[in-house]
């Protein structure tokens, strides 16, 4: 039977990492990741679902927080980019540009896309997470995805001549 | 737009989507993922989603998902699910094995505090027979020079 600390071992990774790139600030997705759990440890784990329902429904307690907390934010007056410095190495730069691509996307595209490619969830799990249909998933990611590539033209067709995997270079622990 | 137009639209939009759908590891039809990779612009596809991706994603997500893709050896053979029944039934027999060595391993009990406290009989050796035996009586010596 799955229990709040099982999804917490399970999920809190895929959580902060999510929480991270739509954040842009780790010691806040540290934050939210925790407020996540807390949440989920009051309102109880759905022992009907499965797993895969399981994880959509942590995932969406996600995305309604930090979608709160940016409203919130935006009240306040918003939390500023970091900002580029000449003097910085290009990938200074270049975390910049990707960070403002993935912004300017529309916030349902942006979550699709950062679900997917951050915390992996498959794409019923989006749906789930999301309350969006399979087919609006395919579309949404491809929509993003296609802003991106058009976005970050000069990266990816910097990164299209080294080397990609499937599995992708290894990030490491970012938790 | 004339029809050709549209038709080629749909073409290309139906190759992506299934590029798209492998890289993601979702399920696809190996007939419609050879079609796709046998076209240079759903190769350079895939490529620009894998860059995209070790760009603005987080491949460790991809890891922790399980989903053991790998791209076909050549585009003309589509034996991508040949090898499935044969990588399952390895699955389960190392799983299996695994369990029955399990099974056969005596277990440490553990107390309440998670310490392991003793080894189960059946794995501790069974000490030597004593080849002398000292009585300890108080009062007496019990060194080699002295008592019985």
């Amino acid at each position: 039977m799955a229990d709040a600390e099982s999804l917490f071992a399970l999920h809190r990774q895929g959580v902060f990492r999510y929480l991270c790139r739509v954040v842009g600030q780790p010691e806040t997705a540290r934050d939210l990741t925790q407020e996540v759990f807390l949440r989920v440890t009051r309102a109880g784990v759905p022992q009907s679902a499965d797993a895969a329902g399981r994880r959509a429904w942590v995932f969406s307690i996600a995305r309604n927080l930090v979608l709160n907390h940016q409203r919130d934010g935006l009240r306040r007056g918003g939390e500023a980019l970091p900002l580029a410095d000449s003097a910085q190495p290009p990938t200074q730069e270049l975390a910049v540009a990707i960070r403002r691509a993935i912004d300017a996307l529309p916030e349902v595209d942006r979550d699709v896309f950062l679900l997917r490619e951050s915390a992996g969830l498959s794409y019923d799990e989006i749906a789930a997470a999301c309350g969006l249909s399979l087919e609006a998933v395919r579309a949404r990611l491809k929509r993003a995805r296609e802003a991106l590539r058009a976005s970050l033209d000069g990266p990816v067709s910097r990164a299209r001549q080294g080397l990609v995997s499937l599995r992708g270079p290894d990030h490491g622990d970012d938790s | 737009m004339n029809h050709l137009d549209h038709a080629n639209r749909d073409d290309r939009d139906n190759r992506d989507d299934v590029i798209a759908a492998f890289a993601d590891g979702e399920p696809v039809g190996a007939p419609e993922l050879d079609a796709a990779l046998a076209d240079p612009a759903g190769r350079a596809y895939l490529i620009d989603l894998l860059a995209l991706r070790g760009l603005a994603g987080d491949a460790s997500a991809w890891r922790l998902r399980d989903r053991a893709a790998t791209l076909p050896r050549s585009a003309s053979r589509s034996s991508g699910r040949r090898w499935m029944p044969a990588v399952a039934a390895l699955l389960v027999v190392g799983v299996a094995g695994g369990y029955a060595i399990g099974r056969r391993a005596p277990e440490p009990s553990v107390d309440r505090a998670g310490d392991v406290e003793s080894v189960a009989p059946a794995l501790m050796l069974s000490a030597p027979a004593p080849t002398r035996v000292i009585q300890l009586e108080p009062g007496r010596d019990w060194t080699e020079t002295g008592g019985r």
